[in-house]
């Protein structure tokens, strides 16, 4: 008996079921009282069984998940990787010493280097100026990104 | 509680921190998320602890979420295993007379009377295990809605009314203790 009044709370029965329901609250005094105590059950449920979070902790969050999301998906990718930055600094060292190599009064110390054109070393050494500035470039948009996603700035 | 449509563009919206839409989030999901978590541990102290862990969960698996299933499911797997986890680790048993809480500087009878309810009601609720508790809270807060409590829970449908015949019958025999009027 109990799954039909359920049933029948819940807008589930069908017409003969309904009918059965109503024909049993008018003529079974147990299932009109069990019927009476389960719809004050249902009611009670349906107003009260929801919790709320507090303001509080809902502005905490919101204002956690700013961070969270910075943290776990930065704005700015980077454009260069680090594998790209070792391999850049060593041809920076590279042309360094080159440059020494071929300054004047160079030390002796250079001479197990082989010979190599001068145009090369030209355009080796702007090759690496070049990826520098790329690289600093590169670390001020992300900072910049950082900054503005923090403070809200538009960017 | 309607789901939202949660495509592509709300995630990377999202992702990228846009204030509306963690204001959106929070609204939808968060509320949820804490509703479950609530239900699980019946404090307010440990549930915001695992809705703040769930959610940061969430954030992290950002990535993995399939588009084509139910966003608000995917919540509450991760809502409901982080609440159990917490439940677990910290081997509290809920004493159901701890429920009652106490009612300060109240100014009217409604309000009396409204937070005695749903002292009543939380205490009675605690007569049911986890997942009981669990089913029959999302029954009226997604507003009797079966398809999207199977959706959200992963059970058949069969299975869902049993359990929730269930849980309304556990609580229809202790109803009586703390309501006057059943």
């Amino acid at each position: 008996m109990e799954s039909l009044i359920w049933k029948y709370i819940d807008g589930e029965c069908n017409s003969d079921e309904k009918a059965q329901v109503e024909h049993l609250l008018k003529t079974d005094l147990h299932f009109s009282e069990q019927f009476k105590q389960s719809s004050e059950l249902n009611l009670q449920l349906q107003h009260f069984s929801t919790v709320e979070m507090s303001e509080g902790f809902r502005q905490k969050m919101e204002n956690k998940m700013i961070l969270e999301l910075a943290a776990a998906y930065p704005a700015h990718q980077e454009i260069i990787t680090i594998w790209w930055k070792i391999g850049l600094s060593l041809a920076g060292i590279g042309s360094i010493i080159l440059a020494l190599k071929y300054s004047e009064g160079a030390s002796v110390i250079f001479n197990f280097i082989p010979e190599i054109n001068a145009r090369i070393i030209t355009m080796g050494a702007w090759v690496a100026v070049g990826f520098v500035l790329l690289i600093s470039l590169d670390n001020i948009i992300g900072k910049w990104s950082e900054i503005s996603r923090t403070t809200g700035m538009m960017v | 509680m309607n789901e939202l449509l949660v495509d592509k563009g709300f995630i990377s919206r999202l992702k990228t921190g846009d204030s509306k839409s963690i204001k959106v989030f929070m609204d939808t999901y968060g509320r949820f998320i804490y509703h479950v978590t609530y239900k699980v541990l019946l404090q307010a102290s440990e549930a915001e602890e695992a809705t703040q862990d769930t959610i940061l969960k969430v954030i992290k698996a950002l990535d993995t979420y399939d588009l084509k299933s139910s966003f608000k499911a995917w919540c509450y797997t991760i809502a409901w295993r982080t609440a159990i986890d917490y439940k677990r680790r910290l081997k509290y048993t809920v004493d159901i007379h701890e429920g009652m809480e106490v009612i300060s500087s109240v100014t009217s009878d409604a309000i009396i009377h409204q937070s005695e309810t749903q002292s009543n009601i939380k205490t009675l609720l605690s007569h049911l295990d986890e997942e009981s508790r669990v089913i029959i809270s999302l029954y009226y807060l997604e507003e009797k809605n079966i398809r999207e409590l199977i959706d959200i829970t992963g059970l058949t449908e069969s299975n869902l009314k049993v359990k929730l015949f269930r849980a309304r019958k556990e609580l229809a025999k202790h109803a009586g203790k703390y309501f006057e009027q059943i």
